[in-house]
């Protein structure tokens, strides 16, 4: 019943371009957006607990290397976002290996200040290396794509991908293996789980995904500089749309991102000077009445009508 | 027990959703708004940064919006053909984010349709709403996007009526020839950004082609916390000038610690910052004798039907927010009565399709225009032409023109140097 509601869902989004207007297809696709990356983060935190505060680490990357390889190189636009999110998968898995021993507040601490410095080392890079990537404070200005539908495909793809991968994760060994690390990560160590390698997998994955995330976004803007791509306020409003939409859960960053997206469209553009607090409350609301965040709140909504029809 | 209060919590906070969404979506729409009831209007569209980096800059602009839109109401709106056709703005936040501002851009184009769109803030702005502009084929005139690579991107729709970043400077480096003993050491900073950085580079060059020597030159993070040290590395280099290259803040922390470590060079002269009113409230007569880069001051000759004079147009800003016209103010609001002179001369007449918006974009690079910030010309990257850059200097609390020495009949003044000590002043 689920799965079938899923797939038509996946059917209605797929032919969604056909119905909708240039404008409401573009809310679609920065909703998609959000809900991978927020989806990519919700994988680490959720599953396994760790906290990522460096996501954004990986975002830049794919921003930069896509450019790169579209400017330099000549690729094709799908290409050269493949090669940005291998690229990231690499850095993520030689970064990954001494970062994710780091536990608790440690490990977001330790990628924080790897957010930070990375921002700064892309500022820098053109300048110290001599290499021309990220153009500094300048940034990189990218053609105008032809046309913004396949935009929209690929960020459907990447929520997913990264949504099919959370399902996975609920009923698979590797996802019970890495739940356990997420309760107690000493106790599953104990019974035989090798917590780092497990976490250390879906850290990759989630780079891959977040890159290429990046990389798209970074076209489509047709422009990217340092300071917007490695912006910590990303990962911010990343755990934010996880934590609303229900942290742990795989719809949960996609209701996050959808709710907040159109609740920042609905209000900004109606109370342009004040929204910005509405939102602040309603985001305290939800945290205060629903911490289990909306997916909690529709789950409780689904188990009572099922109650009520017995 | 937790699952009913959560329960209780949840119905409450249904019902609160549910009424903040009925309060804001008036006449159910959803996504865009309703169709207007009165199309004889020229609907114009801006995001523009209420909230975010840019937000203090930007609300000078929004200013400037209001004061025209109320301006050609009130004169019965733009004239085509005997038939005046009033202005309708519509604003909304980009929250100084070029993700934000791209969207915002595109519903404006294809959700509201509207005729005209005006330019946000900024140029990390500029560079993800022009590319929506250009594809949507709707002329964006920015008053304050002026970093180089933006004119360099070959857009036919973009342009800005402030100089490029690079020549921006030029005035506030060529002053100092006249100084006499002749400076022969200067230090330049600038902020890490794409308009800090242009700008001491800008000052950087024109000050080696006048045979001072750079002595220090520092681009600093842009989120520097402690300007004191920075400021103290300088203050080591005993240099005669120091130029700066940088936003209003950095202006404004720059001063501060230049006080704080109490280094007092000969010369000082800004990027940007100055001019913007709060410089001046916020330094009083420490900022006597500071240099800033400019474009445009109340007291030139230029008018146009919209605005009327230059001093007008001051006096106007002066009554209704309480602080003289910014140069950017002047910039924008000649990129608006540019804008409008274009429609009038092709007699567009609201709404405006995809093929008037194109014929309005050739307008704008054919025709010259007379306006109250002087004479607005594009050449074919968008960019404006034969526009002398000035250098402006804060003498009794006004600006007054130190460069050049004539701009169309306004003298320039007598130079205040060097500059007295942090403890005298």
């Amino acid at each position: 019943m689920a799965r079938a509601s899923v797939v038509s869902v996946f059917g209605v989004l797929l032919l969604l371009p056909l119905g909708i207007g240039p404008y409401p297809l573009r809310v679609a696709t920065v909703i998609f957006m959000w809900a991978a990356l927020a989806g990519s983060w919700n994988l680490l935190a959720g599953y396994a607990g760790a906290v990522d505060l460096g996501p954004v680490v990986y975002h830049g990357i794919g921003a930069f290397v896509t450019a790169a390889c579209m400017l330099k190189l000549g690729l094709p636009f799908l290409v050269s976002a493949a090669l940005a999110g291998g690229a990231a998968m690499t850095i993520a898995w030689a970064v990954g290996t001494p970062t994710l021993r780091l536990r608790g507040a440690y490990f977001a601490i330790g990628t924080l200040a790897l957010a930070e410095s990375a921002k700064q080392l892309a500022l820098a890079w053109d300048r110290l290396t001599g290499i021309p990537l990220t153009g500094g404070s300048a940034g990189v200005s990218l053609p105008l794509s032809a046309g913004y539908l396949v935009f929209y495909y690929v960020m459907l793809g990447l929520m997913t991908a990264v949504t099919a991968a959370a399902f996975w994760l609920r009923g698979s060994k590797f996802g019970y293996g890495l739940r356990a690390v997420g309760e107690n990560d000493r106790l599953a160590e104990a019974s035989g789980v090798d917590i780092h390698r497990l976490k250390r997998r879906v850290y990759v994955g989630s780079a891959l995904a977040i890159a290429v995330t990046g990389g798209t976004a970074g076209y489509w803007l047709s422009y990217i500089n340092a300071a917007e791509v490695f912006s910590a306020s990303m990962t911010f409003q990343m755990v934010v749309m996880a934590l609303l939409g229900g942290i742990g859960t795989p719809l949960g960053p996609v209701l996050g991102a959808a709710f907040l997206t159109l609740a920042s469209e609905f209000l900004g553009t109606r109370f342009v000077y004040h929204y910005l607090i509405a939102i602040g409350v309603i985001i305290v609301g939800i945290s205060l009445f629903a911490p289990a965040g909306l997916s909690g709140l529709l789950d409780l909504a689904w188990r009572r009508r099922a109650r009520v029809s017995l | 027990m937790t699952t009913i209060r959560t329960t209780r919590g949840a119905r409450w906070l249904a019902l609160l959703l549910l009424g903040a969404f009925v309060l804001a979506t008036p006449g159910g729409a959803w996504l865009g708004r309703p169709a207007d009831a009165q199309p004889k209007e020229f609907k114009v569209g801006v995001a523009l940064s209420v909230s975010g980096i840019f937000s203090r800059d930007a609300a000078l602009f929004k200013e400037v919006y209001d004061l025209w839109a109320e301006t050609v109401n009130k004169a019965g709106g733009i004239r085509v053909k005997g038939t005046g056709y009033p202005v309708r703005i519509t604003y909304y936040d980009d929250e100084s984010s070029p993700q934000k501002s791209a969207q915002l851009v595109e519903r404006l184009a294809t959700s509201d349709k509207v005729d005209l769109l005006l330019a946000g803030f900024g140029s990390s702005v500029a560079f993800a709403a022009t590319a929506v502009a250009e594809k949507y084929k709707y002329p964006y005139i920015s008053g304050a996007a002026s970093a180089n690579p933006l004119f360099e991107r070959g857009y036919k729709y973009f342009f800005a009526t402030l100089n490029k970043t690079f020549d921006e400077v030029e005035g506030a480096a060529k002053v100092w020839a006249l100084v006499s003993p002749k400076p022969t050491r200067a230090a330049v900073i600038g902020s890490d950004h794409l308009f800090g950085k242009l700008a001491a580079e800008g000052f950087k060059k024109f000050l080696g082609e006048m045979g001072i020597e750079v002595v220090h030159f520092e681009i600093f993070p842009l989120d520097l916390a402690d300007y004191n040290s920075l400021l103290l590395k300088v203050k080591r280099q005993n240099p005669d000038l120091l130029l700066v290259g940088g936003l209003f803040s950095h202006a404004l922390r720059v001063m501060k610690a230049t006080k704080e470590v109490d280094f007092s060079p000969k010369g000082m002269a800004f990027s940007y910052g100055p001019t913007v009113p709060e410089f001046l409230k916020e330094f009083g007569k420490d900022a006597e004798g500071v240099i800033a880069a400019s474009e445009w001051l109340p007291s030139f000759p230029f008018k146009d039907p919209v605005f009327g004079s230059a001093a007008q147009f001051n006096e106007t800003v002066v009554q209704k927010y309480g602080h003289p016209a910014d140069y950017v103010q002047a910039a924008a609001a000649g990129g608006l009565v540019a804008q409008q002179k274009a429609i009038e001369t092709l007699g567009l007449v609201p709404p405006l399709g995809e093929k008037e918006r194109e014929a309005l974009m050739e307008q704008l690079h054919k025709q010259e225009v007379q306006t109250l910030y002087g004479q607005v010309k594009f050449a074919a990257d968008g960019g404006i032409v034969q526009k002398p850059p000035i250098a402006v200097q804060i003498q009794n609390g006004k600006f007054a023109l130190v460069y050049p020495k004539d701009v169309s009949g306004t003298q320039a003044g007598t130079l205040i140097y060097p500059l007295a000590p942090w403890r005298s002043r």
